[in-house]
């Protein structure tokens, strides 16, 4: 298969170990506190996972939305890319709003326990599809996502003692940096995108540390 | 357990009816526990259904028809995670 110029086999293997390690991760946080919430059913449990599931599907969605937007996906062959690129725009689009909702929700749900929470996040990520749908831009979409990020400082910003504050301001700002950079690759060096991948890896290692912590 | 002044979260409540159980050599009859737990009466049963639909705890009927209530192996594992789930829960503010 023939490759656009553009398009770097180097770049696009790096492009693939970083979202395989991080879909990983992500996958891996999930499975290993399947045990904590079956034993407990704890609604904070069940939201934090619920995110990590929801980011390792849009780190995933991110990979494929990536291989088609540099039209070296095979799957052309069978539907035609004017549909699959918003098609897998709009998957990464909703699955990265909903792990944002579900890991701001999952710190103050006992605070603000909302009964509608499902719908009401399911509501947001539809109209941010709605708004990738139309504009077709990963910044856009970042943009949109940015009060979510903002909600995060806020939220935490008010509690005196909390213990993910920087942990989860950075997971959800590498997940918008990670969209700016697949806006404007073309414009970004690689060793900066590398640099970035790198240290949006060393933030999932460190929650992996913290969550194995208490997961034996 | 016993002195208890603040208001117990649900974790908390379903760890003191288990420990409860456990120091009482894993055999209790539902009085004395309804008494020790500290519950009002509603709040016990309602518990008491959880902790039996959750596979927790079990009630047996020895020969005599009285009742008595064990821990399930279900139930320990919860009793020996449960400073975990607390540590997990706390340090990520869930």
């Amino acid at each position: 298969m023939l490759m656009p110029p553009f398009l770097d086999p180097v770049r696009l293997g790096v492009e693939f170990a970083y979202s395989a390690i991080v879909v990983f991760l992500c996958i891996f946080v999930y499975f290993r506190t399947k045990e904590m919430f079956s034993l407990t059913k704890h609604k904070g449990i069940q939201y934090f996972r619920t995110a990590f599931l929801f980011f390792g599907l849009a780190y995933a969605s991110r990979f494929i939305f990536y291989i088609i937007q540099f039209g070296i996906s095979s799957f052309d062959i069978f539907v035609p890319r004017r549909i699959l690129f918003p098609l897998s725009f709009s998957l990464v689009a909703y699955f990265s709003t909903i792990a944002l909702a579900y890991l701001v929700y999952s710190t103050f749900w006992k605070r603000f326990n909302h009964k509608h929470f499902i719908l009401f996040s399911n509501i947001i990520a539809l109209i941010v599809v709605l708004i990738s749908y139309l504009t077709r831009s990963p910044l856009m979409v970042a943009m949109v996502q940015l009060p979510i990020l903002g909600f995060i400082l806020f939220v935490n910003y008010r509690k005196k003692k909390s213990h993910t504050k920087y942990l989860y301001l950075l997971l959800s700002l590498f997940w918008m940096i990670n969209l700016i950079v697949i806006h404007s690759r073309r414009f970004i060096p690689f060793e900066w995108e590398i640099i970035l991948q790198v240290l949006s890896v060393g933030v999932f290692v460190y929650l992996i540390y913290r969550v194995l912590k208490w997961v034996k | 357990m016993g002195e208890v002044s603040r208001k117990r979260d649900r974790l908390e409540v379903i760890y003191d009816i288990l420990k409860l159980i456990s120091n009482n050599n894993n055999s209790i009859k539902p009085t004395p526990l309804l008494r020790k737990s500290n519950l009002s009466s509603s709040s016990f049963a309602s518990y008491f259904i959880e902790l039996v639909e959750k596979e927790f705890v079990k009630e047996l009927e020895d020969s005599k028809g009285k009742k008595y209530i064990t821990l399930t192996d279900k139930g320990f594992k919860y009793l020996e995670k449960y400073r975990w789930i607390l540590g997990f829960i706390e340090d990520f503010d869930l």
